[in-house]
């Protein structure tokens, strides 16, 4: 694993509650942003873009949050 | 070839049209019953919500993510009804005792771009109350994320599609990674049944069942449109009261069940380690 990942792993282990909380607000964020704007016209490219990314790193979370300990 | 996947994967996730044809006339009893069911829809995912919100407090650290997802999983969807029902609502008048086409389109791709965050999410909540080993875990959250956007990806064409055959075909295609999902999820939960308290073994038990029962409504209502014809009135109203049913159970059912799973797994863990009570209450 490359030192970055090392270290930003490290830093969403020992901060995790916060991490959390900052992805519920980007999510949060999004969607007042979809509700008041609007992403991507009626296919919703936008908003599907900015979803598959939310999703990777909610991803990415979970698993870091789950493995403290075991590793 | 493997290389090539993965890309071309994302960009039919992002670029693929839901615009969903929609009958020209409903009877009020069709309008209404969809409409009724967006409200209920709305109203279970907000109170699920809430219900995951103040639950969180009451798990172990190592099993909040999971219903920290659970909430967001619900939120969302939550905003998602809600845009759907707007749009269900101004794509239809009452004209002379039925509800006419008012010419604005009924955009259900709010349903799809849901999918793309929702279901992967709802899988990995699974593995993370297993509580795998992490070489095991990262393994199958890594397959099982593929799995899901290929199964979301897959049923686009036929979603959209008024042709018969073409929805069969990519519906039959979108049905080998959901039977993937299903088959590993129903495999691992059986195999991680011996290492649970016996408390937990009964939730896990219902846990798989409702895993089946759930998302296997979701096929089924992809095939009413089939069943009552095309876009026909029956068909749409099938297909969205069927979806609506499946989000219901698979989102705020499968969550619930999901925190009563880790509440019980924390108990365990607060008699194994006495230590670790503090830590269950922060």
């Amino acid at each position: 694993m490359k030192p970055r990942v090392k270290l930003l792993q490290r830093y969403v282990e020992k901060h995790n509650q916060p991490v959390g909380v900052l992805l519920i607000a980007l999510v949060l964020a999004t969607l007042a942003f979809d509700n008041f704007i609007g992403f991507g016209g009626q296919n919703l490219i936008g908003l599907r873009l900015v979803y598959l990314a939310l999703m990777l790193m909610i991803v990415a979370y979970v698993y870091t949050v789950s493995n403290i300990g075991k590793n | 070839m493997k290389k090539l996947f993965v890309p071309a994967l994302l960009g039919a996730v992002l670029f693929g049209s839901a615009a969903l044809a929609a009958p020209t006339e409903l009877s009020s009893g069709q309008f209404g019953l969809v409409y009724q069911l967006f409200s209920i829809t709305i109203a279970t995912m907000g109170a699920s919500f809430i219900f995951f919100v103040l639950g969180k407090q009451n798990l172990g650290v190592k099993y909040q993510p999971a219903m920290l997802v659970s909430a967001l999983v619900v939120a969302v969807a939550c905003y998602h009804y809600f845009r759907i029902s707007g749009s269900w609502s101004e794509a239809y008048t009452f004209v002379d005792g039925v509800y006419k086409a008012s010419g604005l389109p009924f955009n259900d791709a709010y349903r799809y771009a849901d999918w793309v965050l929702t279901v992967p999410l709802l899988l990995v909540e699974a593995v993370a109350v297993l509580a795998l080993a992490s070489n095991v875990a990262s393994g199958m959250i890594g397959r099982l994320v593929v799995a899901a956007l290929a199964m979301i990806v897959l049923g686009y064409p036929g979603e959209i599609s008024l042709d018969t055959g073409t929805r069969l075909l990519w519906g039959t295609l979108s049905t080998i990674p959901f039977v993937y999902i299903i088959y590993t999820l129903f495999v691992e939960l059986g195999k991680s049944l011996d290492r649970q308290p016996p408390r937990v073994q009964l939730l896990m038990k219902n846990l798989r069942l409702l895993l089946f029962a759930s998302w296997g409504f979701y096929p089924i209502a992809y095939l009413m449109p089939l069943v009552f014809g095309s876009f026909s009135a029956d068909g749409v109203v099938a297909l969205q009261v069927g979806y609506s049913l499946a989000d219901m159970i698979a989102k705020a059912g499968f969550g619930t069940l999901i925190y009563f799973i880790a509440l019980e797994k924390t108990k365990a863990d607060n008699e194994a380690k006495p230590g670790n009570l503090a830590m269950a209450g922060d």
